[in-house]
């Protein structure tokens, strides 16, 4: 007998700190119940509406959208009968999570249309069959006082509807529900009150055990049929939603673009010639023709609101962003191509980009939010679930574990560690060798590794913005973030999925840097840079300095992997034959082709740069990989690699492209291979150039780039390589001021030493807050000096700029009222040692003390005046522990100097000389600067870290196995001892470390 | 007469009764932190820590850095109460006078002179009694105050007596470094000290006391005598208190409510049993909780009226503990303490005398009875046997480690 029932109630573990399975697993278990509609009501949200209704359509069930709206005192399922019921199931929900003394029963009175409301909450019930009984049912749910839900049905005369408040699939998911719910209430499994978590009856029962639990009352299964008949199950979100420029029509918004357009290019080119016309035709009918008129120009808009920006992503393959000044690389003299953004068959919504300086961001998202509105803007948000170190630090907080337990066997789980690997990894990786793990810690593992993607909470995405042309709560129930902005409910690939673009507006600390560094230039030396016509890449400076990979602190081309790449390219003295390669060019392809599973390509690509014979790995490709030495470089590769060699078509290349960079891509990919592999075939291509190629697809997971967003980077790079190259000293201050760099402040300033500055340590009259440069000098700013607190730092620069220079301590003391502590603060940190000498700080602090004593005193009468002891100055060591207390490292010295008598038994070698004993065993010693663990590609760990010794900045590598016998012992500020083999590649010279210890062991 | 004050000081006492109990401690870097938080400080380090430059007040997270082999234990204060006891109890051969402190104990024994001959003859033979009974390693210190006695002995590299000389306080303290000082070893004050470049203790003696009071204040007097080798403070006796007290701990560490409580049952019977046997009720009640991590948690319950029947007593017992256990925290032990009420309540003297002999104390009597005779065992409260913890129905075992996934993930960490 097929029993007629649907479930209508039913939680995901998108319900927040509630639910248990994905949707894809309730579909699929749904369908084996040979169901065939289905309804997600996820608590308070339609958290996962997308993904629902993608994974119901997979597994061949229709799909309801609906909700349980819960509150302190009332809840109630809702579902959405048609288009209105969900635009009003956004509505209330958002209302729900934005309202203060928000009240379901007026709520649902307020957003009736369309939406089926269903609950056994007598209060609530009654409140609403007031106004009308229909769609209004009461929840029969087997667990649930069954017998005063079916009461107050007859009393209200309402018909009832069975459910069964699903959670879970089988009895085993209820410990973990509560762990769940442990976690998210603070408390401990035993102390859970029943109320505070589901029944354990709250089951996807098939039909036929609800039938079972139903035989008195089978009108209450019945009416679950009906009412998921009545609701509508073909949703399609395809349909982009477009912000609106202005409410101008779509061919006013045309003509004003393709004004602009013009404008731009005569601005841009001095006129427009026939490459440049025919270019803006071409996209500019297709931007017409796909609706994005409107979205150039919004994004026009924002832009204009910092003088610094970059356009980066995709869209700075456009020619009318770049006349638009959104993005600043000239796509035509690049060969970007217009099609990697938008194309007549690419069918998703492409978004642009857009960095501008960090500390501007916020007021041009306020901008945003002003022009548009709250009604139609919001922000993307991330859902946040648990990963694997969080997992497991949740559910050992449950069980009662102490923070330092939690704590020792947490840090070493990688935050890329999914729960399930992080409980593989105790077992198997080489950090928790040797351990046995105890009963407990494996039940909670056991425990952890089940949570998986479950929803804990909302954040704020960092930058992604939705402008829709009506009313964004039509389309997407939205709260609040904690900084007050409105955030939909969906991460920004749901949102994509949806049809609603986004704008990025991203913060970006190198423009910041170049900004400060080109105001700092123009305060001390009178000299100001046009940004617009800038071309930094001409000065020959740069490009020594870009040739050489003295690029620390230039954005993008910092990290320690870049700067070998480029000093193996050119290095010191460049080759003659590298000299003639277009410097841009090779900047942007070897900022691209830094990725993890790239090594072995960017090794033959560094001897095809140096004048090795190559040819492309087969014919077909020619074309495509001329440009980059017949190595695939940029993501746009991988499409057309798929197009020349398998036959794909644009769209299909393009899915593989998402796939292989995306997420969630485990499944498809395998499609995608065989479909690589058939139509290689067809073409005549051998297997093993076919898995060869394949292989080198592959290496672009996870991280890889496409040529137009490194172009624009590159660009900000060689700005930002410029301003080093000739104004260091401002432009290492700024670095360091904005603090955005790959490495520590530490690490910068020996940077400037190497560059030949001198830091000066700050000083009561000539510090300012930042860092400043000028000269061959920096200045340590107050920012440095720990605990200094802002106000204090403000209100000396005020004083100073007011009144002018301090001229003793005792001035100082009379002219400000600063805290005793902040006072102390400047002694240790050395600002008074201008005025007053270093010896003098003892007796300083004697003098502040007296200082307050006496201003305490509330009259003359009781202010007594004692004789201050005159103490000895500091000894060294003394002095040196201030500076590491006040400022955060040694700045006087390099901290190797203080084991000097140590190092010399080793006779180490310097950095500076490495390359002359390549090959060789050597001894050298260092100090941490900065480290990368990777996973080669066995999935064994290793750590490329960064050393210097007082000659240089060197790099080193622990392989597996010495990294699995060292990595233990690898911890930051100790002076490392170190040794092994020189290795060198093309002209650069590596360490790799077989052996480790420690200066001051 | 001038005083002859003793003291004796075992080492890192905390670390030195683990030892006893657990070889492994031996030989390797220990200290003692409550295990809350990574920024907890040490209480107590061994002198193998000590070698590497860990300090007691060092936050745990630098001490790890600093001594990456350092084995941290949480306080147990369990533990510490029964190594007192024991160091008291030795040393009360020698004086009636004695002041126990956490693994150190004064002794007056100006007094005990004729009996015992001089302190430094005392202190010799309370070592060797302490390393025999106790196998516990000791120092000494003798002098005419506390002050000096305990530095002296505190200054002793290995085990034997210090004897300071009456008259030689002043300048046997002078060359020390400050820290010796009580009342001084708060960081904050400590490093202002150094930080106005006074780093010995003649320094401090040399300064005037309002000058002093410029950098501690009101302190400043005391300070200064200590400074000067000056301590007029007695060897002053434990309070003795009539408070019964019972203490247990979890044969397993335990978060779960019903373990917890069947434990307090079993200390709440013990209590009342000794209630009843001294005739008295109890008018307040003191829930002392200790955690895995060391931390205790203190509650106390005034009764409205005294109790001491085993039912009533536990249900203001159990609500004494909802208000005390905040922490969802493994508990590792409880101490229960029921104060009786000063004097019996004046029974009313027409009342139903039968009646008030209510039914509860009669099974309570009945139920002592049979404990009496057949044991402890013999007849159990339901609750005193808890279900099992709430696990998971089916564990799974743990995937083996699969790099597969996180093959080429780059992780970058960066200095500061």
């Amino acid at each position: 007998m097929v029993v007629p029932f649907t479930h209508l109630n039913l939680k995901s573990a998108y319900s927040p700190n509630w639910g248990i399975h994905s949707p894809e697993t309730l579909c699929a278990t749904a369908r084996q119940m040979c169901m065939d509609t289905l309804a997600l009501t996820d608590r308070n949200g339609l958290y996962a509406i997308p993904r629902f209704i993608q994974a119901a359509r997979d597994v061949g069930i229709k799909p309801i959208i609906g909700a349980e709206a819960i509150t302190d005192r009332e809840r109630a399922v809702l579902l959405a009968e048609d288009d209105e019921g969900y635009a009003n199931l956004c509505r209330l929900l958002s209302d729900l999570h934005e309202e203060e003394g928000f009240n379901l029963a007026a709520a649902v009175n307020r957003y009736r249309q369309g939406l089926i409301v269903i609950s056994d909450d007598g209060p609530f019930l009654t409140a609403l069959r007031h106004y009308s009984p229909e769609r209004l049912y009461v929840e029969l749910s087997p667990g649930h006082a069954l017998h005063r839900a079916l009461r107050l049905a007859r009393e209200l005369g309402l018909p009832t509807v069975a459910t069964s408040r699903a959670v879970f699939l089988e009895e085993k998911d209820l410990h973990l529900h509560r762990v769940l719910r442990a976690i998210h209430l603070n408390t401990k499994l035993s102390r859970l009150k029943t109320e505070d978590t589901a029944s354990g009856e709250d089951r996807l029962f098939s039909p036929g055990e609800m039938a079972e639990h139903f035989a008195h009352c089978p009108e209450a299964l019945e009416n679950s049929r009906l009412i998921a008949e009545r609701c509508k199950t073909d949703w399609d979100f395809s349909r982009t939603i477009f912000p609106a420029y202005r409410d101008l029509s779509h061919q006013e918004v045309a003509a004003e673009l393709e004004k602009r357009a013009r404008q731009g290019a005569i601005r841009r080119y001095g006129s427009i010639d026939s490459k440049v016309e025919e270019r803006l035709q071409k996209e500019l009918s297709i931007i017409r023709s796909k609706g994005f008129s409107h979205y150039f120009l919004v994004v026009e808009e924002i832009v204009r609101q910092s003088e610094r920006t970059c356009g980066r992503g995709s869209a700075a393959a456009s020619l009318v962003a770049y006349c638009l000044e959104i993005t600043h690389v000239d796509p035509i003299r690049h060969n970007l191509f217009f099609e990697r953004f938008l194309n007549e068959g690419r069918t998703d919504p492409p978004d642009i980009d857009i960095d501008f300086p960090w500390d501007e961001r916020d007021q041009v998202l306020d901008f945003a939010f002003k022009r548009y509105g709250a009604k139609r803007a919001a922000m993307v948000a991330n859902q946040v679930g648990f990963k694997g170190r969080a997992a497991l630090r949740e559910v050992a907080k449950v069980y009662g574990l102490t923070a330092v337990e939690i704590k020792e066997m947490t840090e070493r789980i990688s935050g890329f560690w999914k729960a399930d690997q992080a409980a593989g990894a105790v077992m198997g990786h080489p950090l928790f060798k040797g351990e046995a793990l105890r009963p407990d810690w494996q039940e909670i593992m056991a425990t952890a590794q089940m949570l998986k993607g479950h929803l804990r909470h909302l954040s704020l995405h960092c930058g992604g913005l939705i402008i829709v042309p009506d009313e964004i709560r039509r389309y997407v129930p939205v709260e609040q973030s904690r900084k007050g902005y409105a955030m939909i409910q969906w991460e920004k690939d749901q949102a994509e999925d949806s049809g609603l673009v986004k704008i990025d507006i991203l913060g970006n600390r190198s423009l910041a840097v170049i900004r400060d560094a080109m105001a700092a230039v123009e305060r001390n030396r009178g000299v100001t840079i046009d940004y617009a016509s800038w071309q930094p890449l001409e000065d020959e400076a740069t490009r020594n300095l870009l040739r050489s990979g003295r690029t620390m602190g230039c954005f993008y081309l910092e990290s320690p992997s870049i700067r070998l790449l480029l000093r193996k390219i050119w290095g010191e003295a460049p080759p003659a034959e590298t000299l003639s390669l277009d410097i841009f060019e090779v900047l942007v392809q070897s900022s691209s082709i830094i990725r993890p599973a790239a090594n072995n390509f960017i090794r033959e690509y560094v001897a095809r740069l140096k004048g090795k014979e190559w040819h492309s790995p087969h014919p077909l490709l020619d074309e495509v990989l001329a440009e980059t030495f017949g190595i695939a470089i940029y993501q746009e590769q991988i499409t057309q690699i798929a197009m020349a060699l398998a036959d794909f078509s644009p769209f299909e290349g393009d899915q593989l492209r998402k796939i292989i960079t995306k997420k969630h891509r485990e499944k498809k990919l395998a499609d995608y291979r065989k479909l690589f592999f058939a139509g290689g075939q067809r073409k005549g291509v051998p297997a093993d150039t076919l898995e060869a190629i394949w292989e080198q697809i592959l290496s672009f997971a996870g991280y890889s780039f496409c040529k137009p967003h490194s172009a624009s980077y590159a660009l900000v790079s060689a700005k930002a390589a410029y301003m080093k190259a000739h104004y260091p000293a401002e432009f290492m201050a700024a670095v360091i001021s904005n603090r955005g760099g790959y490495y520590s402040t530490f690490a910068y300033l020996s940077e400037c030493r190497r560059l030949g500055i001198t830091i000066l340590p700050p000083d009561i009259n000539a510090s300012s807050i930042c860092y400043t440069g000028c000269g061959k000098t920096v200045r340590v700013g107050l920012m440095q000096i720990e605990g200094l607190t802002e106000s204090a730092a403000s209100t000396i620069l005020r004083e100073r700029e007011q009144r002018g220079a301090f001229t003793s301590f005792g001035s100082f003391l009379q002219r400000l009222a600063i805290t005793q502590s902040d006072v102390q603060r400047l002694i240790k940190a050395g600002c008074f040692d201008g005025l007053e000498g270093m010896e003098k700080r003892p007796a300083l602090l004697w003098q502040l003390l007296h200082f307050h004593k006496q201003s305490q005193a509330s009259c003359l009468l009781f202010q007594e005046s004692i004789p201050l002891p005159s103490p000895p100055p500091y000894d060294e060591t003394m002095v040196l522990r201030q500076e590491t207390e006040s400022l955060g490292f040694l700045l006087s010295r390099h901290p190797l100097t203080l084991y000097r008598q140590q190092w010399l038994r080793h006779n180490p070698v310097q950095g500076r000389h490495m390359l002359k004993y390549a090959g060789k065993h050597v001894t050298m010693i260092g100090w941490w600067i900065t480290t990368k663990t990777v996973e080669d590609k066995h999935g064994r760990p290793m750590e490329f870290i960064s050393f210097e010794d007082t000659t240089a900045i060197f790099d080193t590598t622990f392989f597996p196995d010495f990294y699995a016998k060292f990595c233990r012992r690898l911890s930051q500020s100790r002076p490392y001892l170190l040794r092994g083999i020189i290795e060198e590649e093309f002209g650069v010279a590596t360490l790799r470390v077989r052996w480790v210890s420690f200066l001051d062991s | 007469m001038a005083r002859e004050i003793l003291h004796i000081a075992v080492p890192a006492f905390p670390i030195a009764l683990a030892r006893l109990n657990d070889r492994a401690l031996r030989n390797r870097p220990v200290a003692v932190a409550p295990l809350t938080s990574e920024q907890s400080l040490l209480h107590c380090v061994s002198h193998e820590a000590a070698e590497s430059g860990v300090m007691v007040g060092t936050p745990l997270f630098r001490a790890r850095r600093i001594c990456p082999g350092l084995v941290v234990i949480p306080p147990d204060p369990i533990l510490m109460a029964r190594g007192n006891r024991a160091l008291t109890e030795l040393s009360e051969e020698f004086t009636p006078v004695v002041e126990p402190a956490q693994g150190r104990i004064f002794l007056d024994v100006t007094g005990s002179r004729r009996l015992f001959g001089p302190a430094r003859d005392v202190a010799a033979r309370l070592e060797k009694v302490i390393e025999n009974k106790l196998g516990l390693e000791a120092k000494a210190g003798t002098g005419t105050n506390k002050l000096v006695s305990r530095i002296a002995a505190d200054v002793l590299p290995e085990p034997g007596v210090y004897d300071v000389f009456q008259g030689s306080e002043r300048s046997f303290l002078a060359p020390f470094p400050l820290s010796v000082l009580p009342g001084i070893g708060e960081c904050r004050e400590q490093a202002l000290l150094r930080d106005l470049n006074l780093q010995r203790v003649e320094q401090l003696a040399a300064l005037a006391v309002p000058q002093l009071r410029l950098a501690v204040g009101p302190f400043a007097t005391l300070l200064h005598d200590r400074a000067c080798g000056i301590d007029r403070s007695p060897v002053q006796l434990p309070r003795v208190s009539n408070e019964i007290v019972e203490e247990g701990f979890l044969e397993q560490e335990e978060n779960d409510d019903g373990v917890l409580l069947s434990e307090l049952l079993r200390l709440t019977e013990s209590c009342g049993l000794r209630l009843r046997r001294a005739g008295k009720g109890a008018d307040t009640i003191a829930l002392a909780i200790t955690y895995a991590d060391g931390v205790l948690d203190q509650g106390k319950r005034t009764l409205t009226f005294p109790l001491s029947l085993d039912l009533p007593l536990f249900a203001a017992v159990e609500e004494l503990f909802f208000a005390t256990c905040r922490r969802r925290l493994r508990v590792r032990g409880f101490r229960l303490s029921c104060r009786p009420a000063q004097e019996q309540v004046q029974l009313d003297l027409f009342a139903d005398g039968a009646a008030r002999k209510t039914k509860g104390a009669e099974l309570q009597e009945t139920l002592d009875l049979l404990r009496e005779r057949h044991g402890k065992q013999a007849v159990r409260c339901g609750r005193s046997m808890p279900n099992h913890r709430e696990t998971m129905a089916c564990c799974e075992p743990a995937p083996v480690w699969d790099p597969k996934p996180s093959k080429y993930k780059t992780l970058t960490k960066r200095n500061g």
